[in-house]
C-alpha cells in the first residue's frame, strides 16, 4: 500500500503542479490576514473562507503517483484516497471546528488556524521529497547529496518538538515556582542568589552545558533537556520576578485590607496582574529553546539539529538547510501562536492604556 | 466601637511611630485623625485591621481584642479605602465591589443586588459602570468605586486613609458632601485620616490631632476651633479659626426668623412702613406662596408710587442663601454682593429668614473672646 519515496529516484525537474498548489495555498493564507471578519459568527462564510487554506497545502500533489494527485504529502504517506474526497473531509472538519470556536474567540482561533495552515503548507513541502529534491538540486547543482538519507523531516521535527515541549514545560514549572518563591516576603533573601544562578545559566554556552552533562548523565535525550532547562530558565524567572514586583503595591495592600489570604492574593491579584510580563518571558524562553534544541544533536538527542550537524561536518549544505529552515520556521510559528495566547490570556482590564 | 488602649508601635528600626495612644471611637461617628506628615496617622489606622501589628497596648474592635480575631476575618468586617484607591485593574467595577462579598461566600444573586445598591449609593449608574474596568473611569469615579468596594459587605467599621487626597478640589468637595450624606444613611464607625484641616472640620464628628505618635487634642471640631489646647493646635488649625468656626454653624441656627417682607400684591405704603419701623434700608418682596421675588430699597420705596415699580425683581438664587448653608457661606455672599442683610430661603425658594452682617459680627466677637481665654 505505502510506496516508499526514495532518494534513488533522484528526479531533477521541478514539478510545476506542486508549485502551483503551494503558491495557491500561500496566496489564500495571505488573503486570510486581510479578510474582513464577519460580525455574525454563526454565518458559515467566515469559516468557509478559512477552509481552503487549511486543507489546500496538505494536498501538494505528488507527481510520482499514478493519477498525480492522490498523495497526502504530510509525512510522505500515500493514503491512496483521491484528493477531492480528502478535500471535502478537511473542509467539513474545518467548518465544524470554526463554527464551534468562531463564536468564542476569534482572537485566538483564527491565528491558530493560520499557524496550522503555514505548518501544514511548509511541512508538506519539506516532506514532499520530489519537490524538495528538485528545488535544492537547482540551487546546489554540485552537492554530492540532496536528500537526507537517514530519516524524514517530519520525524526530525517531531523529535525537535518533543525536546522543546518537555524542556519548556519543566523550565516554566521550575521558573515560575522560583520567581513566585523569591518574591514572597519570607524567601526574599534568596532573590539575589536565584537571579545570579539563572544569569549564570544563560552565560555559560549551551554547548558547554551539553559537554558537562554528557559525562554525567550520558548521551541521549535527558542531557539535552537539562541543558535546555538551564539555558531557558533566565527569561522565565527574570520576567516572573519583574512581573510580580511590578504589581502596584497599593493594589496588594487593598487586597490585604479586604481580607484576602496570601494565596488568594497570589492567584487572584498578583498573577493576573503580572501575567503579561510572565507570559512574555515564557514566550522568549520557548523560542530560544527551539533554536537551542538544535544543539541537542551533539548530545545525541535527535531533532532538527541532526542534519545540521551532519551537513556541517560533511559540508553538505542541503542537509543544513533541511534542519535550519524548519527550525527557523518552527520558531516563527510558535512565537506567533504564543503571542496570540499571551494576548488572549492577558486580562482585558490590563489591555486598556491608562 | 474602636478602643485604643495605650497603643505603641515601634518599627523594627527602633522608631516609635505611635507612642502610647489611647482613644475611643464611638459607634456611628466619624473620627478624624489629623496631624503633620509622619505623625503616625496611617500607622495608627492600619493597626486596627492588623495590617500593622501592635507593639504594646491593645486595640478593641467592638469590645474584642483584635488579635483574638483571625486577621482575614477581622479585615472582612472592616471597610478599607486608601488615597491611592488600589482598585484591581484586571477586574471589572462589579468584580471589584463584589470582592468582600465573594470572600464571605455570599450567593451570587445577593451580591448582584448589593453591588447595584452600593454603586447607586456612591452616585454611579450601575448599568453604565458595572462592566467597565477601573482604567476606564476618571479619578473621582474610581474613588467612588473605592468607597463602594470598602462598603462591600456592609462592614460596621470603615478605615479611610486620605480617601479624597488625590482628587481635584472641586470633585473633592462633591465627594465629601456625598459621603456625609451616605454616612447619614449608613452610620458606620469611621476612622478618617487626613492632613487637610478644612476636610477634618467638615467631615469629623470628633477630631484627634496627632503629633509624634501622641494625641495632642481629641475634641469636636467646634471645641478645637474655639479652645485650641496649645500653640501647636492653634497653629495647626490656622489663624482664621474664627472664620472656620463660622463654617460649622448652619444659617438656620442663627438667622432672624422674622425677616422684613412685603407681599408682591401689597401697596407701596406697606413697604415704607416696614422699612421705617424696623430702621432698615430695604425689605424683601414675596409672592403669594411666600417665595422670594426681589427686594425694595428705602429710596425707591419713597420715590415710586407702586411696589411693582419700586422693587428690583431678581431670581432668588441671585440674592438669597440656603438655610442649611453655613454662616461662612452667608458671610461670603454678603461680602461679594455688598449686602448688609441677606435673605435666607428653603430649598423651594420660600423666604424663611434673614441674616445681617451685624449679627455675624457678634458671632465672631463671641468666638474671639472665647478664644482669647486659651492659655498660650
Ligand atoms: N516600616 C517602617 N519602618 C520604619 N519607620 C516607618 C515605617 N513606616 C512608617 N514609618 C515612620 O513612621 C512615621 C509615621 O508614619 P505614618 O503613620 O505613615 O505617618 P502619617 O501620619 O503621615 O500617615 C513616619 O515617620 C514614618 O517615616
Ligand atoms: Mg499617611
Amino acid at each position: 500500500m505505502t510506496e516508499e519515496v526514495t532518494v534513488t529516484q533522484g528526479r531533477r525537474q521541478v514539478p510545476v503542479i506542486s508549485l502551483i498548489w503551494l503558491g495557491l495555498a500561500v496566496l489564500l493564507l495571505v488573503l486570510s490576514f486581510f479578510s474582513v471578519p464577519l460580525k455574525d459568527a454563526r454565518f458559515a462564510g467566515e469559516s468557509a473562507s478559512l477552509a481552503p487554506n487549511f486543507w489546500l497545502p496538505t494536498l501538494a500533489p505528488d507527481t510520482n503517483s499514478r493519477d498525480g494527485m492522490t498523495l497526502i504529502s504530510v509525512g510522505a504517506i500515500d493514503t491512496g484516497i483521491p484528493f477531492w474526497i480528502l478535500a471535502f473531509v478537511f473542509a467539513g472538519l474545518e467548518l465544524w471546528l470554526a463554527r464551534i470556536f468562531a463564536q468564542r474567540d476569534e482572537k485566538l482561533i483564527r491565528p491558530l488556524f493560520r499557524a496550522a495552515t503555514v505548518f501544514l503548507a511548509f511541512w508538506s513541502f519539506f516532506g514532499h521529497l520530489p519537490l524538495w529534491d528538485a528545488l535544492l538540486s537547482t540551487i546546489f547543482p554540485r552537492s554530492p547529496q540532496i536528500l537526507y538519507p537517514r530519516t524524514t523531516v517530519i520525524e526530525l521535527t517531531a523529535q525537535h518538538l518533543e525536546l522543546v515541549i518537555v524542556s519548556s514545560v519543566i523550565t516554566i514549572g521550575i521558573g515560575l515556582a522560583l520567581g513566585i518563591m523569591v518574591t514572597r516576603a519570607q524567601f526574599r533573601e534568596f532573590l539575589p542568589l536565584v537571579s545570579d544562578f539563572v544569569n549564570a545559566g544563560q552565560t555559560v554556552p549551551t554547548l558547554g552545558i551539553v559537554a558537562i552533562m554528557v559525562p554525567i548523565i550520558g548521551l541521549g535525550f535527558w542531557p539535552a533537556i537539562v541543558a535546555l532547562i538551564l539555558y531557558g530558565m533566565l527569561p522565565v524567572v527574570r520576567n516572573a520576578i519583574a512581573g510580580l514586583e511590578a504589581v502596584d503595591p497599593f493594589v496588594i495592600d487593598s487586597a490585604r485590607g479586604m481580607g484576602m489570604t496570601p494565596s488568594q492574593i497570589l492567584w487572584q491579584i498578583e498573577l493576573p496582574n503580572a501575567s503579561r510580563i510572565i507570559l512574555a518571558g515564557i514566550r522568549t524562553s520557548v523560542v530560544i529553546n527551539i533554536g537551542t534544541a538544535a544543539l541537542g544533536a551533539y548530545a545525541g538527542s535527535g531533532g532538527l539539529g541532526v542534519p545540521i550537524a551532519g551537513g556541517l561536518s560533511q559540508t553538505i549544505f542541503p542537509f543544513v538547510l533541511l534542519g535550519a529552515l524548519p527550525a527557523a520556521l518552527l520558531a516563527i510559528l510558535i512565537d506567533y501562536v504564543l503571542e496570540r495566547i499571551e494576548f488572549v490570556l492577558t486580562p482585558k482590564g490590563l489591555q486598556i492604556e491608562k | 466601637m474602636i478602643t485604643f488602649e495605650n497603643v505603641v508601635k515601634q518599627y523594627p528600626n527602633g522608631f516609635r511611630a505611635v507612642d502610647g495612644l489611647s482613644l475611643e471611637v464611638a459607634p456611628g461617628e466619624i473620627c478624624v485623625f489629623i496631624g503633620p506628615s509622619g505623625c503616625g496617622k496611617t500607622t495608627t489606622m492600619r493597626m486596627v485591621n492588623r495590617l500593622i501589628s501592635v507593639s504594646s497596648g491593645r486595640i478593641l474592635v467592638e469590645g474584642r481584642d483584635n488579635r483574638d480575631i483571625p486577621a482575614e476575618e477581622l479585615r472582612r468586617k472592616i471597610g478599607y479605602a486608601i488615597q491611592q484607591i488600589g482598585l484591581f485593574p484586571h477586574m471589572t467595577i462589579y468584580e471589584n465591589v463584589a470582592v468582600v462579598p465573594h470572600l464571605l461566600g455570599w450567593e451570587e444573586s445577593r451580591i448582584r443586588s448589593q453591588v447595584d445598591r452600593l454603586l447607586e449609593l456612591v452616585g454611579l449608574d450601575p448599568d453604565e459602570q458595572r462592566d467597565k474596568y477601573p482604567r476606564q473611569l476618571s479619578g473621582g469615579q474610581q474613588q467612588r468605586v473605592g468607597v463602594a468596594r470598602a462598603l462591600g459587605a456592609d462592614p460596621p467599621i470603615m478605615l479611610m486613609d486620605e480617601p479624597f487626597g488625590a482628587i481635584d478640589p472641586i470633585t473633592r468637595e462633591v465627594l465629601q458632601d456625598e459621603f456625609l450624606q451616605i454616612q447619614k444613611e449608613i452610620s458606620k464607625t469611621i476612622i478618617f485620616v487626613t492632613h487637610d484641616i478644612d476636610e477634618a472640620i467638615k467631615m469629623g464628628d470628633r477630631i484627634a490631632i496627632l503629633r509624634e505618635g501622641r494625641i495632642v487634642q481629641f475634641d469636636t471640631p467646634d471645641t478645637i476651633l474655639a479652645h485650641p489646647k496649645n500653640n501647636f493646635v492653634r497653629d495647626f488649625v490656622g489663624a482664621d479659626r474664627a472664620l472656620k468656626r463660622l463654617g460649622l454653624v448652619r444659617i438656620n441656627e442663627v438667622m432672624d426668623t422674622d425677616p422684613p417682607m412685603v407681599a408682591y400684591e401689597a401697596k407701596i405704603e406697606e413697604a415704607r412702613n416696614i422699612i421705617q419701623k424696623r430702621k432698615l434700608r430695604s425689605a424683601f418682596v414675596v409672592d403669594r406662596d411666600g417665595r422670594l421675588r426681589g427686594w425694595v430699597d428705602k429710596e425707591a420705596a419713597e420715590r415710586e408710587t407702586s411696589l411693582t415699580e419700586a422693587m428690583a425683581e431678581v431670581p432668588y438664587s441671585d440674592i438669597a442663601v440656603r438655610q442649611n448653608a453655613t454662616v461662612r457661606d452667608a458671610l461670603s455672599a454678603m461680602v461679594t454682593r455688598s449686602f448688609r442683610i441677606t435673605p435666607v430661603v428653603d430649598s423651594k425658594g420660600k423666604l424663611v429668614g434673614s441674616i445681617s452682617l451685624r449679627s455675624l459680627q457678634e458671632l465672631v466677637e463671641r468666638d474671639d473672646s472665647e478664644a482669647s481665654e486659651v492659655s498660650p
